[in-house]
């Protein structure tokens, strides 16, 4: 019942619950009031990026311009591809699919590092063409160096996120393949679940915003 | 979401509902970029529209809203409402500014 010992596998029934079901409907609701926060969290740099978007509509437009499409879509049909992955491998782990869910957790995480690395090369080429506000930025458009300064806080909040998402679910498969038992019960996969999706939801926002703005002009 | 839905619905594989979800978002997503180069990008409503489509494809596929319940919809509503309340004030100030 109690917090498992290093000698013993973990259990996933902990207190005060007294059976999983309702331990798994906490957990659930827990992660949605957290995921709440989040949302308010992404709500109100999304707002000021509003505001500041229809100060400057030609500065975010030519920012905006600057941003690599190709990175970015890449990046959100590896976020899509992930969450698909993370939805499989929870619906899995229940229905006593270990190995099915095992793998599903892998390519989960395989393709959150791929989503970093992608996001680290197109950091450096950003820094390579002196997108960073700052002296010796590169655009002289105003409103232009307001647009990155939002993009650097939003994708690096993101990618922080991208981060902690990657650790909960290696946890998962690390625990998980010493006790299948414990993959098949614990609620901690649903509660990584709802938290990945979040993930991808927040950056499907992110994408529209700083991406397509001033295309095909 | 519920234990039911472990093995699928009993009629369908659990993996068929979040694979057509999948290719539902790509096929969002490439709308979205077709759009915004036909339309130049220009107009927020459109993207920011089709992103709210694939947020809720996600919500209710993904994170399994549709099976959730009512304790995490209405938490998930909420979210929803004051995210509504806080981008309606912001508007009401801005766009009435002369």
């Amino acid at each position: 019942m109690t917090a498992s010992t290093a000698s013993s596998p973990p259990v996933a029934l902990h207190e005060p619950w007294e059976d999983l079901s309702r331990q798994r409907q906490a957990a659930t609701m827990g992660m949605w009031i957290f995921l709440l926060s989040e949302m308010l969290l992404f709500g109100g740099l999304f707002a000021a990026y509003t505001v500041c978007r229809s100060l400057n509509p030609m500065g975010f437009r030519a920012g905006s311009h600057e941003a690599d499409l190709v990175y970015g879509t890449i990046n959100t049909v590896l976020l899509i591809t992930s969450s698909l992955t993370m939805t499989l491998a929870v619906r899995a782990a229940p229905a006593r699919l270990h190995k099915v869910a095992l793998g599903f957790l892998a390519a989960t995480v395989a393709l959150g590092l791929a989503f970093l690395a992608v996001k680290g090369m197109e950091y450096h080429e950003d820094l390579t063409k002196s997108l960073f506000p700052g002296p010796g930025f590169k655009l002289p458009q105003q409103g232009a160096e307001q647009f990155f300064s939002f993009y650097w806080v939003m994708t690096g909040l993101h990618m922080l996120h991208m981060t902690a998402g990657v650790i909960a679910v290696s946890r998962l498969i690390v625990v998980g393949r010493r006790y299948p038992e414990w993959l098949e019960t614990s609620p901690a996969v649903e509660a990584t679940g709802l938290y990945w999706s979040l993930v991808d939801v927040i950056w499907m926002i992110l994408y529209v915003l700083i991406y397509l703005p001033g295309r095909g002009g | 979401m519920s234990r039911k839905r472990d093995k699928g619905d009993g009629h369908s594989p659990f993996w068929r509902g979040p694979l057509l979800a999948w290719g539902a978002l790509l096929l969002l997503l490439a709308v979205n970029v077709a759009l915004a180069y036909l339309l130049g990008g220009d107009n927020p409503l459109i993207g920011v529209g089709i992103a709210v489509a694939m947020v809720l494809v996600v919500a209710i596929i993904f994170m399994d809203l549709r099976r959730s319940g009512p304790i995490n919809r209405s938490l998930a509503g909420a979210g929803l409402v004051w995210l509504g309340i806080m981008f309606a004030l912001m508007f009401a100030d801005y766009l009435t500014r002369s």
